[in-house]
Formats: C-alpha cells, sequence, structure tokens
C-alpha cells in the first residue's frame, strides 16, 4: 500500500462522509418543506355565513397542501379602508401570500400592485380591473348574469317591469353580472328599473321593502347574496300581510336564500361553486409562492337552480355543502 | 448456451492469466464479495418489501374490517330503532284511538344522537306521526322520494338510501341535513282494518363520517364508501369528487370483489381493499398508494445502496491491501528470480518475506542459487585449472628440432675436438633443462626465468655462430620477483627465428627487466626486420593457426594466456614493431614476490 493509495482511500472515505451529511442534510431540508405555508384571506364582507362554503374549500386546500390559512372578514361590508389596512397588516405579518377579493378596483389598483411586490396576490370572486398580470379565480360572471336574466325571459316577461337591484357596484364581479343581465335584458326589450340597496342588512331590508311596495316591478333580479337575501325577506314578509307576490330572481347562496327558494319566494338563482373557489384559490397561492404561474385564471363553474331542481343529486350538492 | 457460458469464462481466465497475481486476487475477491452483497441485500429488500406490503395490505383489511364493524353498529341501530318503532308502538297501534307521537318522540329522544327524523306516513304519502318536526313542507312531495317508493315496490325490505338533504319538514331555523334514511313499507291499523305505509328514520350523514373519518391509513391513504352502483356515500374528498377538482375510480372499484386489488388510476398505482358491508350491499374501499408503501423504505433503500457502496469501497481497499501483502512477496520472488534467469547469479539477493510458505520458497530459492553459484564458480575454476595445466604442459614441450640441433652442434663440436664448446653447451643445456623444470613449479623468479634465457640463447648463439648478440640488463630489485615460467623464452625464441634468422649480422637482442609504475615489465627487444604495428597487435588477437616449421609451436597468445589467468586481464604483453627497425615484446607483471603470490593466490599457483 503505498501513500498515494492511503491518500486515495482517505479522500473518498471523506467523500463519503460528506455524502452522508449531504443526506442527512435532505431531510432536514425535508422537515423545513414541510412548514405550512402562511396564507391570509381577506373577504369582502362581514358575513360569516355567506362565505361558509368558500371557507370549507379553503380549509380542505389548507390540509390538502399543507397551508395555514387565517381568513379575515371585514367590520362593515365593502369597508374599502380597511380592506386595504388588513392587506398591509397580513404583509407585515409575514403572509407568504394573499387571497383577497376587491371591494372595488379603483382604490385597491395601488395597494393590491404595491404587496405584489413583496408576495404573491390572488384575487378570488372579483378582481381589480385593468391589472393583466393578477391571477383571478372566479366563474365567469357575464355568462352567470347572462343565464340568470335568460331565466327570467323564459318565465314569461314581455309585458313585466323588472327591477334591478343594484348594490356594490364598483365590485367587478357584479358589475360583470350586472352587464350580463342587462345584456339580455336588452335584447328582450325589456322594461328596466335601477333599485340601490345600502350595504348594511336591516337598512338593505327596508329599503327593499319600501320599494316592493312603491314600485310596480314584479320582476326583481339581485346581484350579491346579501341583497337577494334582504329582497326576499322583504317580499315573505310583504306576502303575510297580502301584497301581490312578485317574481325573485338572484345570484348568491345562504341558507336563508335557499329556504326562500325551497319556500318559492324566490323564483330562481344562480350559484357559483364557492366550494372550489375556495380550493383553487388556496391552490392557486401556493403555485406561485412555489413560482409555478403555469395555472392561468380559472373558471369556476355555476348553476341557475329553481325550485324544481334544487334537490336533483347535482343541485344538492351545489347548495348544501357538507357541514363537517 | 452452455459453449456460450464456457467461452465466457475462457475469457476470463485468460483475461486473468494475463494480468498480476495481485490484480487477480483484488478483482476475484471484490467481484464474489460484491456479488455476495448484492444477493444478500436484494434479497433482504424483497423480503423487507415483501412483508411491508403484506403488512400493509393487513393494515388495510383489519382497518376496513373496523370499519365495517362500525358501519355494521350504525345500520343495525337504524334497523334497530325502525324495528323499536315498528313492532313495539306502529303495531301495537289502532291509529284511529291510539296517538303514537308520545312514543315516537320518546324513541327519538333516546337516540337524537343518531337521527334527524322519525316520520310515518301514510300509503299516499300523508304525514301519520313525526319527530322531531312536524310540519311538511308545502312544496314537499313524499310520493316521489325514492325512499318511499323503494319502500312501497318492496314491502318486504329495508331500503337505505345514499346520502341526500332532507328536504320534508319546515325548519325554523333553515337548516338543511345531510341524512341516510331507512324506509320499510308498515301496516298500519286503522279501526281494525290494516292499510300500508312507509315508515322512514332518517340518520345523521356526519355518523357515517365519523365511522370512515378517523381511519389512518398511512400518509395519503384512506377510506371511501360507495352504494351498489358507485355512487359514492362517503369519501373524505367528497366536496372535491363533486366539484370534479379531483377524481374517484368508484365506478371500476363498485366491479370489485371483496379482498385486495391493485389499480393504476391516473396514473398512480395503488393498492385497494374492499369489503362489502352487510344489509346494504355498500362497499367499503380503502385506498393506499404504492407509492406510500414505497416512500417508507425509499430512505432506507438510498441508506442500504450507501452502505452497499461505503461496503464495497473499504471491501476493495482491503482486498487490494489484503492481495498486496501476498503478491507482493511473490512479485519480489518472481523479479529476483528473473535475475537469476538471466545468469547474473552473483549480485542476486533473494527477497525472503511475506508469509510462511512464500519464505520457506524465497529460502530454498535462495539456497539453490547458492549452490548453483557455488557449482559454477568450482566450474569456472576447475575449467581455468585445466586450461592452465593444459597451457603450461604445452610450454614445458621443448621444440625437439631446437634439442635435435642441439645435441647435433654438440656432436659436431665433439667430434671436431671443441670440447670447451661442446662442455659449455651441454651445461647449458642441463641449465635450462632444470629451469624447465624447476621441481614442477609454474611461478618462479625473475632471476631463473632469465636464467633460463641466459642458458637458451647461450646455446643458441653457439649454434648460429654468433650471427646475434644478446644482453639482458636487469634491475637487481626485480630479481626476486615472482614470474610464470618459461615466458621469456619463447618471445627470445620469436626474435631469433622471425629476427635474426635473415640477418646477415649484428643481430642484437636486448632483454630488459625493471619496475615502472609499480608493475613489473620484461622487455625483449629485437632489431630484426620488424613488422607493421597492426601485424604486430593482430599477433595477440587472432588465433595462430598458422602451423610453423622452426619455434617451440607455441605462440605469443600462449604467452599472453597464460599470464592473464595467473594475474588477470590488466597484465599481459604487449609488441610493439616497426618494419625494419626491430621488435619489442613487453611482458607486463606485478611486481609480486613468491611468498606474496602463495599467500594471495593460495596454491593456485603452485
Amino acid at each position: 500500500m503505498t501513500k498515494k493509495k492511503i491518500m486515495v482511500f482517505i479522500l473518498i472515505l471523506l467523500a463519503f462522509a460528506v455524502s452522508f451529511a449531504l443526506l442527512n442534510k435532505d431531510r432536514i431540508f425535508e422537515k423545513k418543506n414541510s412548514d405550512p405555508y402562511e396564507i391570509s384571506v381577506i373577504y369582502r364582507s362581514k358575513s360569516a355565513e355567506s362565505s361558509t362554503t368558500i371557507k370549507q374549500g379553503i380549509d380542505q386546500a389548507a390540509r390538502d397542501l399543507n397551508a395555514e390559512v387565517s381568513f379575515i372578514t371585514l367590520a362593515r361590508d365593502n369597508d374599502v379602508q380597511e380592506q386595504i389596512s388588513l392587506l398591509q397588516r397580513e404583509i407585515k405579518n409575514g403572509a407568504k401570500a394573499i387571497v383577497i377579493a376587491p371591494v372595488n378596483s379603483k382604490d385597491l389598483k395601488q395597494p393590491i400592485s404595491k404587496a405584489q411586490k413583496s408576495v404573491p396576490v390572488i384575487t378570488m370572486q372579483s378582481t381589480v380591473e385593468g391589472m393583466k398580470d393578477l391571477p383571478y379565480i372566479s366563474c365567469d360572471n357575464l355568462q352567470l348574469g347572462g343565464a340568470l336574466a335568460k331565466a327570467v325571459i323564459n318565465n314569461g316577461i314581455s309585458d313585466n317591469r323588472i327591477a334591478i337591484l343594484q348594490n356594490s357596484m364598483d365590485c367587478s364581479n357584479i358589475n360583470q353580472r350586472y352587464l350580463g343581465v342587462t345584456r339580455q335584458l336588452n335584447s328582450a326589450k325589456s322594461q328596466v328599473e335601477y333599485w340601490n340597496i345600502p350595504d348594511d342588512p336591516q337598512e338593505a331590508y327596508d329599503t327593499a321593502k319600501g320599494l316592493l311596495q312603491s314600485s310596480s316591478a314584479d320582476t326583481l333580479i339581485a346581484l350579491d347574496g346579501a341583497t337577494l337575501e334582504a329582497a326576499a325577506k322583504a317580499e315573505r314578509d310583504l306576502l303575510k300581510t297580502g301584497s301581490k307576490q312578485v317574481r325573485i330572481y338572484g345570484i348568491g347562496r345562504t341558507n336563508t336564500v335557499v329556504s326562500l327558494l325551497d319556500d318559492r319566494i324566490i323564483n330562481s338563482i344562480g350559484v357559483e361553486n364557492e366550494y372550489n373557489l375556495g380550493y383553487l384559490s388556496i391552490k392557486t397561492a401556493i403555485n406561485h409562492i412555489n413560482k409555478n404561474y403555469n395555472t392561468a385564471n380559472t373558471n369556476i363553474n355555476f348553476a341557475i337552480i329553481d325550485h324544481e331542481n334544487m334537490y336533483n343529486s347535482d343541485n344538492q350538492r351545489l347548495l348544501f355543502p357538507f357541514v363537517r | 448456451m452452455r459453449k456460450r457460458v464456457k467461452d465466457i469464462i475462457d475469457k476470463a481466465t485468460h483475461f486473468l492469466q494475463k494480468r498480476s497475481l495481485q490484480f487477480t486476487i483484488s478483482i476475484t475477491f471484490t467481484a464474489v464479495a460484491v456479488v455476495g452483497m448484492v444477493i444478500v441485500g436484494a434479497s433482504l429488500s424483497m423480503r423487507f418489501i415483501s412483508s411491508s406490503e403484506k403488512m400493509i395490505s393487513e393494515d388495510s383489511v383489519r382497518m376496513v374490517d373496523q370499519v365495517n364493524l362500525n358501519l355494521d353498529t350504525y345500520l343495525r341501530n337504524m334497523m334497530r330503532i325502525s324495528d323499536s318503532m315498528y313492532y313495539r308502538v306502529i303495531k301495537n297501534a289502532d291509529l284511529s284511538t291510539d296517538n303514537i307521537s308520545n312514543d315516537m318522540s320518546l324513541l327519538y329522544e333516546t337516540n337524537r344522537d343518531l337521527l334527524i327524523s322519525i316520520g310515518v306516513f301514510s300509503n299516499s304519502g300523508k304525514v301519520i306521526a313525526s319527530e322531531p318536526l312536524a310540519q311538511l313542507k308545502p312544496s314537499a312531495n313524499v310520493n316521489r322520494e325514492a325512499w318511499f317508493a323503494n319502500a312501497t315496490r318492496k314491502i318486504e325490505n329495508l331500503h337505505f338510501s345514499t346520502p341526500h338533504v332532507q328536504n320534508l319538514f319546515v325548519d325554523p331555523d333553515n337548516k338543511y341535513r345531510w341524512v341516510v334514511s331507512l324506509s320499510r313499507s308498515v301496516e298500519l291499523t286503522n279501526a281494525g282494518s290494516i292499510t300500508h305505509g312507509v315508515l322512514l328514520v332518517d340518520m345523521n350523514f356526519s355518523g357515517i363520517e365519523q365511522i370512515c373519518k378517523n381511519v389512518d391509513l398511512g400518509e395519503s391513504g384512506y377510506i371511501y364508501l360507495i352504494d351498489g352502483n358507485g355512487e359514492i356515500i362517503y369519501h373524505p374528498r367528497q366536496q372535491l369528487i363533486y366539484s370534479n377538482l379531483i377524481h374517484e375510480n368508484n365506478y371500476a372499484a363498485a366491479k370489485y370483489d371483496d379482498g385486495s386489488h391493485n389499480e393504476t388510476f391516473e396514473g398512480q398505482q395503488r393498492v385497494i381493499t374492499v369489503k362489502t358491508a352487510g344489509y346494504t350491499g355498500w362497499k367499503i374501499i380503502a385506498v393506499t398508494p404504492t407509492a406510500d408503501i414505497t416512500s417508507t423504505y425509499n430512505q432506507i433503500k438510498i441508506f442500504a445502496l450507501f452502505f452497499i457502496f461505503f461496503a464495497v469501497f473499504l471491501l476493495i481497499f482491503v482486498n487490494m491491501f489484503l492481495s498486496s501483502r501476498i503478491a507482493n512477496p511473490i512479485m519480489e520472488l518472481e523479479h529476483s528470480v528473473k535475475d537469476v534467469e538471466t545468469g547474473e547469479l552473483s549480485g542476486v539477493d533473494i527477497s525472503i518475506a511475506g508469509s510462511y510458505e512464500v519464505q520457506h520458497l524465497g529460502k530454498t530459492i535462495r539456497s539453490m542459487v547458492n549452490q548453483m553459484r557455488k557449482l559454477m564458480d568450482d566450474i569456472v575454476a576447475e575449467q581455468e585449472s585445466k586450461r592452465k595445466s593444459e597451457l603450461d604442459a604445452l610450454q614445458s614441450q621443448i621444440n625437439p628440432h631446437f634439442l635435435y640441433n642441439t645435441l647435433d652442434s654438440i656432436v659436431w663440436m665433439i667430434e671436431n675436438e671443441r670440447y670447451e664448446g661442446a662442455v659449455t653447451m651441454v651445461t647449458a643445456l642441463a641449465r635450462l633443462f632444470r629451469i624447465s623444470l624447476s621441481k614442477g613449479k609454474n611461478i618462479i623468479t625473475v632471476e631463473d626465468e632469465l636464467e633460463h634465457v641466459r642458458n637458451y640463447l647461450t646455446i643458441q648463439k653457439m649454434r648460429y655462430k654468433n650471427k646475434f648478440s644478446y644482453e639482458i640488463i636487469t634491475e637487481p630489485a626485480v630479481l626476486q620477483c615472482a614470474t610464470i615460467k618459461l615466458i621469456v623464452q619463447p618471445l627470445v625464441e620469436n626474435a631469433i627465428y622471425h629476427g635474426m634468422e635473415f640477418m646477415s649480422g649484428d643481430g642484437e637482442i636486448i632483454i630488459k627487466a625493471y619496475c615502472e609504475g609499480g608493475d613489473l615489465f620484461i622487455d625483449i627487444e629485437d632489431n630484426g626486420l620488424g613488422m607493421p604495428q597492426e601485424q604486430a597487435e593482430a599477433l595477440l588477437t587472432e588465433e595462430t593457426t598458422k602451423k610453423r616449421s622452426k619455434g617451440s609451436g607455441i605462440g605469443l597468445k600462449n604467452v599472453q594466456e597464460r599470464i592473464q589467468l595467473y594475474f588477470g586481464a590488466e597484465y599481459g604483453l604487449s609488441i610493439y614493431s616497426e618494419p625494419d627497425e626491430g621488435t619489442t615484446a613487453r611482458i607486463h607483471l606485478p611486481v609480486k614476490t613468491l611468498e606474496e603470490l602463495d599467500v594471495s593466490k593460495g596454491g593456485a599457483a603452485k
């Protein structure tokens, strides 16, 4: 055994030791990788009930994809300033990604583009218009509005007056739904009036009730769940007093809305797959954290459900998520 | 095939034959060890894999059995409630007089954790009694419900529904619950007449969820539940499947028999364990992705590979070390033997190292070489002495012509009454012979040798009638030095025959003995015809084959050879000649006394 051979022996032994250490290091890295992704979801309204299904999707995604999600609702519906300050606070608190349902495009554009510089920002339900590279998870709201309007037309509206209930029109998804609805109604040459409904549920209920009593409209179209619920509740209460029944159509799902649909107060509702919405927004956020930008803007499925088909197997899955 | 194997073995043998012993040992040891290690490692890992697969599949079976047991309990509970309601309440009551609501309420309260609702319906779908809610929704159409239709179609059976939303009763809380319905046809007694109705027991779906949810089937294994048609009843990610975000192989699984199956679904290999639950025909499916099983031993595999490599590496080194320990002494021995092969025996040192056997071999070869060396030395010495004897014998021969001529001369002198000359000649001849013999010694003093030459010259001078003169000049110091006998006389003889014979007179021979540079020189100079220097030098190197008519018959080469045999190659004879000038033959010897020569040469000089 020459000295050279012994040197080679020691060198190879060292190489083995180093590779062994590397092997162990890999395990340490794996452990690091198993730290959950911290993601903050900032919602648009204060109601926890309207977001139950979304939250279920989010929770499932968090379980499946190893994320730690903090779900934040606003103290007041559609409060822009609060949403901006929450966005900034969450980034400051070290969120690895933000999923947000922007209240409107105008005020959120600047804070979101600023936030994008530090963490991935994903929008769900509504988005900020004019920001091309902003990932957006939602159903096609234009089509959803159009489909709802078609359901209205199919029920026969030739000589009826239609009222469109307006609330949060700054919000991109509601605006799109509105465009979808009006496009269809314009082509059907219907008479349309517009009711402005405030954010607060009680005020909304009162306003709707007042307008129902004063207006001659016999078909209502609500563009979001809260407005739909307020209007339907007002209609239900008015029916008890013997008022003439108006037909109510709307988009959005709350337990009350579903029961009002079941009670035939509401004629049809458009429902997007909120569970998917929640799941896919978290999935997209994690993809972006991992620098995987291949996921294009995702379209969520939706359905127009009326009293007749609400209990068929597909629709009951959409309307009544399993409560875990 | 056999030929092929033989070919490969032959090739390997041929290859190894060309390699060194160390290479052969280390490569064979390493190959055998690696093959052994790989076989042991592979069989161990296969055992490990098969046993862990078996363990996992047994685990799955155990889990499925456990779930089946729990599901059985759940379904039995439903049936028990249904049975209690039917046999204890409905059978015993006449609806025209008895109110079954209280008993039903009691039953509901007892089992309210499991139940969502109980209801008894008439054949036309009207509510007879129900708990906890009593008011049917205006929109409810009992007749069109699947559970109702099934119960009235097959009145002898119990019918379990797949999960659905309970939508019969008005709930002030607007709650919609997922339930599993058990419906059966019942006989209702109303004022003595018996009609058919339907008993419905709605159990909370979360009961099923509880049964299946907390089953631990490894990292990503899970259990799901399907009905006989493959429709999902429970799945841990049911909503995702309903939302089309993920897919399940439930329709294919519905066709599986009970037991374990391997399937590939969406590119993922998985082990499926199926068990059909009693009463319902539902199937419990346990899914364990094969990756889960393999991932548990992938780490072990990596470590095993690492250690195998490490062990192979160590083995190679140990083998190299061992083989060098075995082979190096043999190689050294081989080198020594190679030296012996070249015939160089004197400088060879046979190495003795390594294991006992090799050492023994070395020792044997060493003693053999020594023996050989000794034998060869002996042979050389023998040959030398033989040669010396031959040369000495040759030298000792007296030219018969010389003797005859001398004796003839003596006779002639006596006849002419020149007694004095005859006496001188006979005396010289006698002395010549006495020194020639020198008691058989080969080494004599320079004095004796010169005396011998003087006698010879005396005789020759008389015979040649003073055709030449001679002179012997000696340094007194050299007289007692040793010389080989009869080396000067042949040279003088040559000088006379080849130098003097053809001269008209005035021939002169001078013999000088002197010391120079620590050596002894004896020059024999003549002024005869001489020859070119090249020819003179050739006399010493070429075999003298020419037969000469005169002279003693022994050449210069003989003298040269004798000197070198006795004193070594550095001594000997040299001839310097020039045509018409004369020739000088110079004998070069070491300065040594007879005693010194005796001591240094031992008996060789005797």
